[in-house]
This record gives structure tokens, sequence and C-alpha cells, in this order.
């Protein structure tokens, strides 16, 4: 997976190239324990991720709780298959998916 | 059944046999992923099929203490069906109790996803003990596919 990071001030753009799985999830967390302090607006871009496993939604969720202390996370361009996925975990609930 | 087997080895291209280690889960998925691009699958099914191996095999991996496992798939114009086989201890991971997807943020669990997430892509899901092996039985039909 590739992680590319686009920052302007207090905002950062986080694009995910690739599969959010087992294996890239840890590389996710990495990056974000390393980029989230001052951010208080945060986009994830998921045009170019092809799918999520639980491992990932286990990164999402944590981010999600840590910006809801600090401001806020969208998650953009999802496709079919992650929709699902959010969908049938409940996560469409609990995170903001435009 | 003891078997040893000092290295990774693939068999053929229809299956492939590995110490379960966080390290060989990406062997597993590519292995599977090959045989579904020279299949030509429609990425809907193939991605359902790669999240669902992700998280059959993380729980062998998680919770079998196998010394192998082996993972053969299958693809023909009904279906794609991927076997997991493993010599770990008895382990039904279709017992797991699912969790609560209607929990609040701050209440919200990840234990027990993985597996309610792969029951619910997977057209069936299927847990067999025999042999002293562990035997998992993923399938997504082509047609009518979810």
């Amino acid at each position: 997976m590739e992680i590319i990071k686009t920052q302007d001030g207090s905002a950062l753009t986080i694009s995910l190239i690739g599969r959010l799985d087992t294996t890239t999830s840890p590389q996710l967390e990495k990056e974000l324990s390393a980029s989230l302090s001052g951010i208080t607006d945060l986009v994830f871009d998921f045009e170019q991720l092809d799918y999520i496993s639980s491992a990932g939604l286990r990164v999402l969720l944590s981010t999600q709780k840590l910006m809801n202390r600090q401001g806020s996370m969208v998650i953009k361009n999802t496709n079919d298959t992650i929709d699902e996925v959010f969908e049938i975990t409940g996560f469409v609930d609990i995170l903001t998916i435009e | 059944m003891e078997e040893k087997i000092s290295s990774i080895e693939t068999n053929d291209s229809q299956n492939i046999t590995v110490i379960p280690s966080s390290d060989t889960i990406p062997q597993v998925q590519s292995f599977v992923e090959i045989q579904m691009e020279k299949a030509m699958l429609p990425m809907r099914i193939s991605h359902k099929m790669s999240i669902s191996v992700d998280e059959l095999f993380t729980n062998i991996v998680q919770y079998s203490s196998a010394s192998w496992a082996k993972v053969s798939c299958h693809i023909d114009e009904e279906k794609v069906e991927v076997i997991m086989l493993d010599n770990g201890v008895r382990y039904n991971p279709l017992l797991k109790t699912d969790p609560d997807v209607s929990s609040s943020l701050e209440k919200r669990q990840i234990g027990g996803l993985g597996i309610f997430m792969a029951k619910k892509l997977l057209d069936e899901l299927d847990y067999e003990y025999s042999n002293n092996l562990n035997k998992v039985t993923l399938l997504i039909k082509r047609k009518e596919s979810k």
C-alpha cells in the first residue's frame, strides 16, 4: 500500500493506494501517529484504495475517536466494495463518508 | 497426521502450503489474487474474496498454533472457492460471537468483526474438523453475486 500525504496548515489529506488489510494497516497506523498532531481537518481519499479488511477498520475507528477530540475526519471516494464493508459493519453510522 | 514443513513450498498453481505467520499472510493473499486475476473475475468478487481470505487466514495465524496451512483455490464458471486446511488446534471460527454493529463510536469493539464481515461478504462459509485438521471453505457464486 502506498500512502500519499498532502498538508495545508492544519488540514491533511491522506490518499491510500492499494489495500488496507492485516499486512498494511500497521503502516497506516504508524504514519498517522506521526502526522496528526495539530491537524483539525483530516480527509482520507480512497479513490485508489481497493478494499478494507477489519484491521483497516480498527485504524479508522481509533483515528475517528482521536479526530472527534481535535477536529473533523471525512472519508471520500470509496468504491462499491468499501461502501459495502462500511454498510455491513455499521461503520456507515460512525464515520463521515462523502 | 504429522507433516513437517521446514520451508515454504508452492506445490502447484492451485495450492500453496505455508507456515502460518504474519509474514506469510501476504503470500497467501497474492496466491489467491493471482488465481482470481488469471480467471478474470470481476473486481467486486475478487475484492470480497480477498477481504475474506485476509480475515480467515489471519484467524489461523492468531489462534491455531498450526505448523502448516494449505490454501487451495478453485475457480469455475459457477463459483470461486478457497479452502484453508491447517493442523492446528480445533477451532471453529463460525462460533465466534457476532459483534454489535449498531453500537456507538466509543463502545465499538473490533473483536469478531473480521469473521462477521467474511460471513456477510461470502455466499458460503463452512467449517469442518476431520483427521485432526481444521478445514475452512470460503465460497462466492459468480452468478447472482450479492
